[in-house]
Order: C-alpha cells, then structure tokens, then sequence
C-alpha cells in the first residue's frame, strides 16, 4: 500500500512551518518590554476567540470550499478548545490502546475532521516586517490555509508550531481556515493515557516581526563561586547590532554587553543570586536589536533564573548543591475544558504545588504551554520536560518498541525532543529532558537523545532505557518500596528517579511515607513523582440538573478503560484530595523528632537551598485531646540537612493521655502564600495514665423479660429487645430516645477501594468476600451481677465456598445504661489471605449527623495514609466527611480512634470507647450518609442518595490502602488477613451534651 | 525451597509465567552489567550480580513480599535454607527492605553452575561465602499470574 496522504506519512513531519526557536515575544521599546504582556507585544492578534466550525466525516470529506470560502451558516465556538468536549462528535477515554485499528501510519479514513475559519482584518506593514501565525497546540493534524491559499502542515499535537503567512495575507479582511484531523500516524506516538479528543486546545495568534529582528537564542549560565559566568548566543535578521542586559528586577543593572558579529556576548554577574526552587529568583533580561538606521527593531525580554545543572560523582547538581526533587506528574486538565487549559488554572495548579511543598513537575507526556515553563520559573517548580510522546498502543500488540525501533520513524521521533529543547531551553526550571514515555527503546529513543544533547547539556530521561545506554538518569516506575530500597543498596554511576509510583485512583495513595523513607536514605536517589496530578474527570449534568464527572465509557465510548483517568491527587474541581495533603506532610522540608526523656527537639532542614530562618515551631501540649499549653520556637538559620537541638519542657499530665503536636510554618509571604502558612504537622506521645473510675451512685440491676421471641432488657434510662432467634438487637431506647437504628453486624468488606482492584480480582470477587452471609446459630443470655450478658454466635462466610468465620458477639447491658461489646472471630477453611477490614457496622438515627472523636483528623485517613492526621479531638458532621471520590468508594475513615460520638443537634446519641479498663487499643471508625451496598453499587456520586440513617462502621482493623490501582500492594505491615481476632467496645447512649459523663470509667456492675 | 539444576529446567517448570520468563532474562542479562549494580526488569523483580563473598550475611535472611532467586554464574554455589518458623528473629520485618534476620540451624543446598535457586517465601537463607564464585540475586514479587505490573 503506498502513502498518499500527508496524515499517515510519519516521514513528513511538517509543510512549511518555521524552525523550531525560544518562545519570546518582541516590543516597541523597553517600557512596553517590561510589561512581558502578550497583547502589547509587537504586531500581537490574538486569534483565541471564536471561529466558525464545522465537523465532517473524514479528511476527504472536507470540499475546497469550506477551506476558501467564508461559511457564516456554520457553528460558532471558543478557540482554545477540544471540540469533542464541546458536544461534537464522541469523547472516549483508553488508557493505552489506540482506540482504530493499528496498522501504522494509517489511521481510519473517517477520522473526524473539523474545520475552523475566521475573519481577520489586518493591515500588514509594507516595511518588512514578517506575519508570524503561532499554534501552542492543535490535535493532532492541521493544515492551515489563509484566503484560500494553503499556508502549511503540522504534526506534533503539544508542540507549538509557526507559519510565515506575509504573502498570503491582505491589508482589510482575511479568511483563516484550519482543517484539524483527530487521527494521523503521529497519533500512534501520541497514545498518552488522557481523553481521545482535538482540536485547536491552546492559544492562536498572529506576531509581526519587525525587519530588524531576532530569530532565536539561547541564554546559558556557568557557576562560577558565588559568580555566574553567563553567555547569550543570539540568531537575528535585518539587524545592525544587539546589545544584552541584565538587570534585578525593576533595578540595577548587573551586567550588559554587546553581542559580537557571530551574535555571542558573555557577562559576569558578580555574587549572583541563582534560581533554585526554595528561592526562584528571576533577573530581567533584555535583548535590543538596532536597524541599521540606528533605531530600535525590537527589545526581547526574558527572566533569567540564573541556574547550572550538572552531574557530578553521579549526582545532580542545581548550581553545585544536590537536591531531590519531590514531585508529581502533571496532564494538562480542566474539568470543563479538557486540556484546554488556562493560564490562570496552571497558576492556581502551581500554587496548590507549592503550598503542598512540591518542588517538581514531571510534564507527562508531552510539552506544554510555553507560559506554563515561565510560570515554573516564576514559582520555583523543578521540571522534568518530558517532549510529545507515546507509542502504549504497540504494547497491546506485543511490541511496544515496533515503530521506536523503526529508523522509518526516526524524523517524527526526533522532531518532537528537537522543537521542546529548541524552544524552551532557556528556562532556569528545566532540570532534565525526558524523550517521552512508554514507547519501548530503540534506535529512535538513541536518536532523540543524540540531538537533545547536542541541543543542551542538560541530563536526559527516558524510562524505558532502564540501564541507562542513552540517557543521564536511570529510572523506572511503579517500582515497589523495598525495590527502590534494593536500588539504593546497590546503586550504578548515574542518577536515579523513580518517575511515576503512588497511584493515586480514588482513595489513596497509601504507603507514601515508607517510599519517602527510602528515598531520603539514598542519595543517589533523586526525585519521585507520584501519579498523577489531577483526575481527568470532565463535568457534566444529569438530567435533573445534578453535577457528576464523566470518565471512560460514559459517552458510549468501546472500548475504553473507565476509571482510569480518575488517578489525581486533585479533584477535577481543582480541590485537594486526602492523597495531597497526606503528600504534603511526607515531603515535609522540616523534620521533627522528639526525644521524651531528654526533652529535646530536634528540628532537621530538609530544604536543599535554603536554611529555616523563615520558619517557626508552634507547640501545643493536648491532654485527653485538649489544648493545655502551647508556646513557639524560631529554630534559626539551620544549614542545609543540618540539624538543631531545642530543649522543650513538656509537663505531663498526671493523669490522662499527653500529646505534643508540633506545627511547623513559613514567616514568608511568597506569590503562594501568606506568613504563617502550615508546612507541616508532627505528634509526639508524651504519656498516658489511665483515670481511676469513680464509685457510682446506687443504681439498680438491670431487669430483664422474656417472651420466647425476645429479650427485653431495662436499665435506669433505657431499654434493649433483643430477638432470641437471629441475636439482633431489634430496638435500644435511652430517655425515650432510639439509640441504634439497626442491629450491630460483624463486617469485613468496605466498599471496593480502586486501589484493591486487583486483589477484589484475584481473591475476592471469586471467594465472594463482598457478598458474605451472617447466620445466627446460638443466641443465650444470663445474669452477671447486676448486669446481663446476651451471647451471640454467628457464622459470616461467603456462598459457594467453605469457609468463613465463627464469630461470637457478647454483649453485656449495665445498670448505666452502656452495653459493652465483645466480639471474638474463629476462622474455619482454607482461605487466609488479605480482607479490608474487621469490625462491626450498624446504623443510628439520621438525626445522629454530628460527629466528635479523640483520634486521628481532621481528614480521612488510613493506617498507610495517616502522616498528615495527628490524634486530637475533632468535630464535624457525616456529610461533610464524605469524600466526594468521582466513582464512589470506601471512604471518610478515622484511624487511632480513642472514643467517637454521633450526636444530634441536641447532643444526646451513642457514644463508641473501648471499655474501661482494656488495655489501651484505639480503633477505627467511619460514618457514611448511605450504605456500603449503595456506595458499591454506584459509578458517579451521583448514584448516591442518603438512606436516612447514618451507617456507623466501627473496626479494629482496616487494611491500608496501599496504590495497587496500578502499583504497589499494601505493604505487609499494613495488611489484615482473615485470621483469628478479638475485640471490645463500649457502646454508651448519651442523653445530654456533656461527653466528660459519659467518658468517665464507673464502677458498676 | 526449588532448585532447578539447569535453565532449561527452570524454563520448562516456569517459563510460561511472565515474573519467570523476566527471571530467566535478568539470569542471561546479568553478567552483562556492571557488578553489584541493581537493575529491574518491569516491576517484577530487582536484580545484580556479585561473588558469593559479597552476597554473604551473617544471618540467615528472609522476604515476605520478593522471593529470594538466586543463580550462580561461574561456578558452584552453597546456600544455607531453613524454615523462618524454625529460626529466632534477630531484626524485626522492615516494609522499606523487605527483610526479617534470623539465626538459627540451616541446611546447605547446592546449587549447580547454570542452575537456579528459588526460595520459599516461608523461608530465609544465607550465602555461603565457599565457594566464592559470581552469582546473580533475583528479588522477584511473590505476586503471582495476574501480577498486573508493567
């Protein structure tokens, strides 16, 4: 079959556009430069806006016409946009395989094709000055045509592309046209894991250049002690002379020269302040171009973060110093637009980041907007740059290597790292280059990486070359925690990073401290980027108007991989989730640690750059949860991963349980955040003396009446039923009040987590553990003192199988009023292996919606996923607790619970403790507004309705999360198997508010 | 505890398992790279090669989550096997290395050049130092066929 088509022909990288060059922007003169406003800038039309579209059935489904002729009939949409999401065509969403038939280049004859048109009124300058019409990204074919006259071709979807349109244009009224196809053989090396949708997504505009005019250059910086040796080699045309300078922002100017005939000039700036991400500091920098006439052609700005990386003794090095990068990696996402991104979303993505001390962006998988590099710069953001490309699909036909090992390929490949370096390697943020992702290795990888290097000395990445033959930095991804530490052992000569692990899919990640643990033990270890920033999820309606967030297969899309592109640390909403805040505390640059018997703090810098002189160290003594004591400490100016001593004299409490809770915060106000913004959160057990109970007034024994069916049961306030069939608890009243709504049932599954994907897979859903059965085969009751004791034993096992668990529920009724629970779990057969949990579930009134406990908070947390959740004592109410996961799931639990209490407004509910006198062993809990079943059986929130009551789950244990969504399993340490188990709680009806009487150990009984 | 006296045995007992056929090629690739250099293949297994002396502990060492493989390269190796329950704790299980130290009486098992050992994960074990000869470690998930790693 021969190639016709300029679409399914990956030699042709393009038809006319203009060499790949820094993004800049030239002025009229300095006062206009200095504003680096786009819309000031020389000859600057945006076409961003509305153009005219229309959608056809294929490429040659296009007439002349609709490409010559202005079309007012058509529809009108908002450019930068992806016409899929805006109703046109089908979304679909796969996560590597290409959603065609794979039968490179070619790509289905009826590939949606939109075509663009726009009026332009213009008047072009006679002087020669040039009509530069710029795309930052169109997916992922265009051609484009100006008055009917074909002006150029590009490929390369999240690569910017320029057209000189001087002869094509007109002074007055000019017809732009643009014919975007979805597909073309530059599609199979765009297969990154993101919605399947095109169009022209970022911004388009029209640039004059003057005659005199620089074409490109590149600004490159040498540290030299506390001096920069900085060079400028500059490409111009029509130009006289260029002179340089730089100068602090708004300020003095620190080092200016004239570029010599081969365009060069070199500077020193003596005692520079270099960039780094704790301290991004950006000079202005200016370039002039002179006409020969002696007037200025155009000035060029640029910030210059004044940054040298280098690797040394394996190591990287940011201007000498070494450093980690703690990082994530970002799509360009927003839930109404796709990738269609604004600036202002990227900004407020950069805030979140660094509010949330990340310092590193791996830009997966393709490059992005050329503001979003200056932004980085702007904020202090490490970037891993990471060029246009993906070839996942060829991994389903079982060669993902096919056409990256294919020299046919090699142009297209070399193309895309070409034009990202070309253009942005002028940006201080910029740490290391990465050819792409999940495209195999072949001789196309050692290409690309040939010519990057020859384009700048920065380090190169590129996960597939796992030894490390053409790239800088060695790396992988989803490597488990103990593989990681495996690699620290026994590291090689060249850099480590870790560039994707930490799946964060719904709730999760856990097990992100026992990876940073790892990390920060080896050096030779220096970046970790979870997956992903933000869930891809786009927004959308029910019919009655409700908000969900639509992801794989919700458009009728097949094949697709549904939830898989909800894996972000942040809601499509742009809010953080608990995996964030939890990354937060991980990555913490203020280390803590409290010695109790010495009474000395240590406070560690684990900033790379910069001391701690900004920073403060709030202390607050709890006891039994409560504020005692607090005072604050200024640790000083300690260096880099150094340490200091403080002496903090902590008081225990005589009785009751002694916290200390640290809070480490920043003095500064960046572009970020304001003074006193939280960076981190410690805890330190101080110690714990039980309070003695107190003699109780008299009380009367419990009375109690049998009929045959039931067991009634009356103490001072209340009265229990038990049925003497099943063992449930079929009424509990206190003042007249229902305290349960439901019976207490022992549990062992929570709603499907995604992160247990594959263990509900492969041990689970054939075992039937999300479907066990409670069956009563004994229910007895008997007098203990003045207390009764109601047994119950119970069989919870799975249908089909035979095994399961034994269970006894003891449940003894106090003259108080409170029942203490005692549950005990004998296994029988042959299955062992994990379980979400082991506990008890039972439902209270759905007035009971206000909730208070003594125990981990204020957010979600779970025993791999708690770093960020110190024990205190919390209040809040069931559904603002409901994490509002897009595809629903386990959620909202409270680990290290000492006692918790769902209340009404009044006060008056149920109390949950352990017993008095246990050992101590704090629990956890959860509470939903629906029930588990509900939350399983629902795909979007949507499909959630409250049930009235509020399901209480009560466990002794939960298993962690672990990220096994695609990644690691759940750490041993966190696991919980289906073994033997005992347990006891304290169920206490409260009537009034005060919680101090109902937490009080009494002796009765 | 498995020992498989040739790779064309070890490839005919496991070879149709992808974590095996990765084990197989970690095994050739091995003496090929820079000794006592970890590498990976997928996220299956971590794996380096070095002498038996250097891969020598004190302790008999055991994983709860990665099979201990080991193949020798140039020679005949020893290594010491024992059951964990048998064995005393001397380092408690550790999540960052997945490993637990134990001492305790262990049995030698031979382990012929070109040949592999594979440990039960309910074992630990020591290399002996003698014979001192090159061997490659496999760290290899105890995750089985519908491992979906990458």
């Amino acid at each position: 079959m021969s190639i016709a088509n300029d679409w399914e022909n990956p030699g042709l990288t393009n038809r006319n556009r203009l060499a790949p060059h820094a993004y800049f922007l030239g002025y009229e003169n300095e006062g206009l430069a200095a504003t680096r406003s786009r819309e000031l800038s020389r000859g600057f039309v945006s076409l961003s806006g509305p153009w005219r579209f229309r959608l056809f059935p294929g490429p040659k489904a296009v007439p002349d016409a609709a490409l010559a002729s202005p079309e007012p009939g058509w529809d009108e949409v908002e450019v930068p946009h992806l016409w899929q999401v805006d109703g046109y065509g089908r979304l679909a969403y796969t996560d590597e395989g290409l959603p065609f038939p794979v039968d490179q280049p070619f790509v289905p004859s009826d590939t949606p094709t939109g075509v663009y048109q726009r009026d332009v009124v213009l008047h072009p300058a006679a002087d020669g000055s040039r009509e530069i019409l710029r795309f930052d990204g169109v997916e992922s074919y265009a051609e484009v045509y100006v008055n009917g006259r074909f002006a150029g071709m590009t490929k390369g979807s999240r690569l910017s592309a320029e057209f000189d349109v001087t002869d094509l244009v007109r002074d007055g009224a000019n017809l732009f046209a643009v014919k975007v196809l979805q597909y073309c053989d530059g599609t199979y090396i765009e297969d990154q894991d993101m919605w399947w949708a095109s169009g022209i997504f970022r911004d388009v505009y029209l640039m004059r250049r003057p005659p005199a005019r620089l074409e490109d250059f590149r600004v490159r910086t040498r540290r030299v002690g506390a001096d920069a040796e900085v060079t400028l080699d500059a490409v111009s045309t029509g130009a006289a002379g260029l002179s340089w300078r730089i100068a602090e922002p708004g300020g003095a100017v620190v080092a200016q020269a004239g570029l010599d005939a081969d365009g060069h000039a070199a500077v020193t700036v003596a005692g520079a302040r270099f960039w780094n991400p704790e301290d991004p500091y950006l000079y202005d920098m200016t370039i002039t171009v002179r006409a020969g006439d002696g007037t200025v052609g155009e000035v060029v700005p640029h910030r210059l973060g004044l940054a040298e990386v280098t690797i040394e003794n394996g190591r990287i090095l940011l201007n000498g110093t070494y450093f980690k990068m703690h990082g994530v990696n970002r799509h360009d996402h927003d839930e109404r637009k796709g990738r269609a991104v604004g600036v202002e979303r990227m900004r407020r993505d950069l805030e979140l980041m660094k509010r949330h001390n990340i310092n590193a962006v791996r830009t997966s998988h393709y490059a992005n907007d050329p503001r979003f590099y200056e932004l980085c710069d702007e904020y202090g953001i490490m970037l891993v740059a990471e060029t246009d490309l993906e070839s996942h699909g060829f991994e389903v036909t079982g060669d993902i290597a096919a056409i990256t090992d294919d020299p046919a390929w090699r142009d297209a490949y070399v193309d895309r790292i070409e034009r990202l370096v070309m253009q942005e390697r002028n940006h201080a943020s910029v740490v290391i280059w990465s050819l792409g992702n999940e495209s195999g290795y072949g001789c196309n990888i050692r290409s690309m990486a040939e010519r990057c290097r020859r384009l700048d000395p920065r380090p190169i990445h590129y996960e597939e070359d796992r030894d490390a033959e053409s790239v800088d930095v060695v790396s992988t991804m989803y490597s488990r925690v103990s593989q990681m530490n495996d690699f620290g052992e026994h590291p090689g000569p060249k850099p480590r990073i870790i560039c994707e692990y930490g799946h964060a899919m719904g709730n999760g990640p856990g097990g992100l401290s026992e990876y940073q643990r790892v990390f920060d033990r080896w050096d030779s270890i220096q970046g970790h980027f979870v997956w992903e920033w933000c869930d891809h999820g786009l927004r959308a309606r029910t019919a009655d108007g409700r908000v969900y967030h639509m992801y794989g297969g919700d458009n009728g899309d097949y094949p697709n991989n549904g939830n898989f592109c909800i894996d972000g640390l942040v809601f499509p909403w742009q809010e953080p989730g608990p995996g964030l805040t939890e990354y937060k505390q991980v990555i913490c640059p203020v280390g803590l640690a409290y010695d109790a018997g010495s009474g000395t703090l240590t406070v560690t810098n684990r900033r790379w750059f910069t001391t701690l002189e900004d920073v403060l160290v709030t202390l607050v003594t709890l006891v039994d949860g409560e504020p005692v004591a607090s005072t604050t400490l200024a640790p000083g100016p300690v260096g880099l991963r150094a340490s200091v001593d403080l002496h903090v004299g902590v008081r225990a409490a005589a009785v009751g349980e002694t916290l200390l809770t640290a809070r480490v915060h920043t003095t500064r106000a960046t572009a970020w955040c304001d003074p006193m913004h939280e960076l981190g959160v410690y805890q330190f057990p101080i110690a714990r003396v039980a309070r003695p109970a107190v003699e109780a007034g008299e009380r009367s024994a419990v009375e109690v009446v049998e009929d045959g069916m039931t067991l009634g049961v009356t103490t001072a306030d209340g009265r229990l039923r038990f049925g003497l069939v099943d063992g449930a608890i079929e009424s509990w009243t206190h003042c007249g009040r229902d305290v349960l709504a439901s019976d207490v049932v022992v549990g062992f599954w929570r709603p499907l987590i995604d992160n247990y994907r594959q263990e509900y897979d492969a041990l689970w859903r054939p075992r039937f553990i999300d479907a066990m059965q409670t069956s009563t085969r004994a229910v007895s009751w008997r007098r203990d003192g003045d207390a009764v004791v109601v047994e119950v034993d119970r069989r919870v096992a799975p249908p089909v199988h035979a095994f399961g668990m034994r269970v006894r529920m003891t449940y003894t009724v106090l003259p108080s009023g409170r029942v203490d629970l005692g549950v005990e779990g004998e296994p029988y057969g042959d299955y062992h292996d994990i379980i979400p949990r082991i506990g008890v579930t039972f439902e209270v009134p759905g007035v009971d919606r206000a909730v208070e406990w003594y125990g981990r908070g204020p957010g979600e947390n779970y025993p791999d996923s708690q770093a960020a959740c110190v024990v205190g004592r919390y209040r809040d109410d069931v559904d603002a607790m409901f994490t509002p996961y897009v595809v629903p799931q386990d959620c909202a639990n409270r680990g290290d619970v000492r006692w918790v209490a769902l209340r009404s407004p009044h006060g008056d509910g149920l109390l949950v403790t352990r017993p008095d006198h246990g050992e101590f062993r704090p629990f956890s809990f959860s509470a939903w507004p629906c029930t588990a079943a509900r939350i399983d059986a629902a795909r979007h929130v949507t499909d959630l309705s409250d049930h009235g009551t509020v399901t209480v789950n009560v466990n002794d244990r939960v298993l962690g999360l672990g990220s096994n969504s695609w990644g690691s399993e759940v750490l041993d340490s966190h696991r919980v198997r289906f073994e033997r188990f005992g347990f006891a709680l304290s169920l206490r009806p409260l009537a009034t508010a005060d919680l101090d009487q109902a937490l009080t150990p009494i002796k009765e009984a | 505890m498995h020992v498989y006296p040739t790779r064309d045995r070890f490839d005919a007992r496991l070879g149709g398992v992808r974590k095996w056929m990765r084990a197989g090629r970690a095994i050739d690739l091995a003496p090929t790279l820079a000794r006592g250099v970890a590498h990976s293949i997928g996220d299956s297994l971590t794996y380096w090669w070095d002498s038996t002396a250097a891969l020598a502990s004190p302790d008999l060492v055991g994983h709860r989550r990665y099979l201990t493989v080991l193949a020798p390269i140039d020679g005949d190796m020893t290594v010491m096997v024992a059951p964990k329950r048998g064995l005393t704790r001397t380092e408690a299980y550790s999540d960052l290395t997945d490993r637990e130290r134990f001492v305790g009486p262990a049995e030698p098992v031979a382990v012929p050049r070109g040949g592999v050992f594979i440990a039960d994960i309910d074992e630990a074990v020591r290399v002996s130092p003698d014979p001192d000869v090159a061997a490659t470690v496999l760290h290899v998930t105890v995750e089985g066929h519908g491992f979906p790693g990458k």
